[in-house]
């Protein structure tokens, strides 16, 4: 076990460091910089050459990229150019509110699980036709336009709930039911595809053998076995709602890490882009060991080391 | 589940030696559909055999042969849309007709089954103990009883250390031993009937012969009744004390093992015998039965054999041979059947 975690953390290290890489030359291959964006259209050529010298970006790109590692190594991550403060702190800041949308979306989206596990028990059956149905009608809209919709609906025709910004416990039912209508029908469909799977296998056959009533057989040998690929799939997703519900929260006007991203992706604020997507992959990362310790606790084989 | 009530043929003579113990099941005319691509298909059709308590039946048949639809049939686990007729008589209550409630109590108490590969049958994310003492938890038994009792079932299916492999998984298990740990399993209920399904094939052929040791010395110590499924023939000799070899669906030959086996009457049951190579003579070359096995959505008319019979005559592609019998409890369905 200890091995399996100190392998994991290298990995995990790893990546992190090939996110910063690529989202270091990324934004610097991107047409455009900050001297430009600051100066505005109508600057002249020694005016844009001096706010290049002033933030260092008239320096070869190898330099430019060894400064930005160096400065990571001292978890120095920068000034944000427009708002003047540590790019840190701003990211932080919008943090809490991307996380407790992901968390409400991803507590509505479990209901997915329970469709797909009862989807997959009865595979074939009505109820798995209604259910699977479901799923690919949710999976085939497009977030943004449920989001319109449910705004179009919920708040300016039946004036239900609030269609923008945050305050009370009822702003954020609209982004969180947009962003959980696409993982719940994932998850519905990873896990009737890993139930019905399971529900094949001899020693669920054996399991009825025993007398066990379908109930018992699903919540005795089958949740268990099934759940690997759901836990796997499921973090991986809630990794990538946590940092990237770009459009949902362009839509509602969710103060939350995506909306920072966009303005500071369209204004080349480098600093900031640079911390937030290091953060996300943080969270990618943690999000996965999590998964990985998880599947780990449901199957003695993995726990266990060996390939019997 | 329909059943059909015309019994046109009929019912085979059942002629029992007075030792003989009064049997535990009785299946009479089972027939099976199977829905199929092209309309249902008759997997099994008109068995007819006793189980008695004490002694271990043989289904024998190549595969496509319906020996383990029958054995699926009798602990009610067939696939959904399957249809079945006829009568299964346990305890004179026909399991055909039962309510799903009750045959679901049969099922692990009255009647258990073991599957033919452990490594699969086995749920890979619960320890042995558990998976042997579910049905005693299922039933309402302390905890701590539980896991002295699934300690000794261990001990008693030879599983060596129970005290500490009853926390093991599956995993940890040789193939030997999830057998082993299967039948420790199919015991837990205490079962009047095993059904066991191929039980040795999936294993190493030295423990193939612990396996069936273990298998025969439980029927005896328990007086259960054993119904042995199998194609192996040398699995049979070890082990039934009757058998019924079937044949595309229909049983083609019923007697006691010995004599089935040692002189077959039905020309497939001597086919199937000759095919098996002896090991310790050096001149007995097997003799490939010729053919592939009748399929039960094709089968042959008249006998369903007769196209891989050397014997055939054209009695037997129109006229479907009924059972009767050759000798005291010796029945054939052939035609032709060699001189007794």
């Amino acid at each position: 076990m200890t091995r399996y975690a100190l392998r994991t953390a290298a990995t995990g290290v790893l990546i992190i460091f090939g996110a910063a890489t690529l989202v270091f030359f990324i934004m610097r291959i991107a047409p455009g910089d900050q001297a430009l964006v600051l100066l505005g259209p109508d600057a002249t050529g020694a005016e844009v050459a001096a706010a290049r010298t002033r933030l260092g970006l008239d320096q070869p790109l190898p330099i430019q990229y060894w400064h930005y590692l160096t400065q990571l190594a001292t978890l120095d991550f920068g000034e944000s150019y427009r708002f003047g403060q540590p790019a840190f702190e701003l990211v932080l800041s919008r943090l809490p509110a991307s996380v407790e949308l992901t968390l409400v979306a991803t507590v509505i989206a479990m209901s997915g699980v329970v469709l797909g596990a009862l989807a997959g028990a009865y595979r074939g059956r009505w109820i798995d036709r209604g259910i699977s149905g479901f799923a690919l009608t949710l999976y085939s809209m497009p977030p943004f336009w449920i989001g319109i919709m449910l705004i179009l609906v919920m708040a300016l025709q039946l004036r239900l709930l609030p269609s923008a910004g945050t305050g009370t416990p009822a702003h954020i039912v609209l982004p969180a039911l947009t962003l959980a209508a696409p993982f719940t029908a994932l998850l519905t469909r990873i896990t009737r595809s890993s139930v019905a799977d399971t529900m094949a296998e001899p020693y669920v056959q054996r399991a009825y053998a025993k007398g066990l009533s379908t109930r018992e057989v699903v919540t005795g040998h089958v949740v268990r076995n099934a759940a690997t690929p759901v836990v796997t799939v499921g973090a991986l997703h809630v990794s990538t709602l946590l940092g990237g519900a770009v459009i949902v929260e362009s839509v509602f006007t969710w103060p939350g890490l995506g909306s920072l991203l966009v303005t500071a992706v369209a204004n080349r604020d480098y600093s900031i882009v640079q911390v937030a997507v290091l953060l996300i992959a943080v969270i990618v990362v943690c999000c996965n060991v999590a998964a990985d310790l998880i599947a780990a606790r449901l199957d003695p084989r993995v726990r266990l080391g060996a390939g019997a | 589940m329909s059943r059909s009530s015309e019994v046109t043929d009929p019912a085979p003579a059942e002629p029992r030696p007075p030792e003989e113990p009064a049997p535990l099941l009785r299946v009479e005319h089972l027939s099976i559909d199977l829905p199929g691509p092209a309309g249902p298909v008759r997997v099994v059709d008109d068995v007819s055999f006793t189980v008695a308590a004490g002694r271990t039946t043989g289904l024998i048949g190549e595969s496509g042969s319906g020996k383990t639809m029958t054995a699926t049939a009798i602990i009610g686990l067939l696939p959904v849309g399957a249809a079945v007729s006829g009568r299964m008589l346990w305890h004179g209550a026909d399991l055909v007709t039962m309510a799903e409630q009750d045959r679901r109590r049969l099922r692990g108490r009255g009647i258990a089954m073991i599957f033919q590969d452990p490594q699969a049958a086995l749920d890979p994310t619960q320890t042995i103990g558990r998976q042997v003492g579910e049905i005693l938890r299922r039933g309402g038994m302390p905890a701590k009883e539980v896991r002295q009792t699934v300690i000794d079932l261990l001990d008693r299916v030879g599983v060596p250390d129970p005290e500490t492999r009853h926390a093991q998984y599956p995993h940890q298990y040789s193939g030997g031993l999830r057998q082993r740990a299967m039948v420790a399993t199919a015991l837990a209920g205490s079962p009047q009937l095993i059904l066991a399904d191929e039980p040795t094939t999936a294993l190493d052929v030295t423990v193939q012969a612990r396996i069936l040791a273990l298998l025969r010395r439980i029927r005896d110590e328990e007086a259960m009744a054993m119904l042995l499924v199998s194609h192996d023939l040398r699995v049979m000799a070890h082990v039934a004390d009757e058998v019924v070899v079937m044949y595309a669906g229909r049983i083609c030959e019923v007697g006691s093992g010995r004599e089935v086996l040692n002189s077959p009457a039905h020309p497939y049951t001597r086919a199937l015998v000759v095919s098996v190579p002896a090991v310790r003579s050096k001149t007995a070359i097997a003799e490939p039965l010729p053919g592939s096995p009748a399929s039960p959505a094709e089968r042959p008319s008249g006998c369903p054999f007769h196209p891989r019979c050397a014997k055939a005559q054209d009695r037997c592609r129109s006229d479907v041979p009924q059972m009767r019998q050759v000798a005291a409890g010796r029945q054939v369905a052939c035609h032709f059947p060699e001189e007794m």
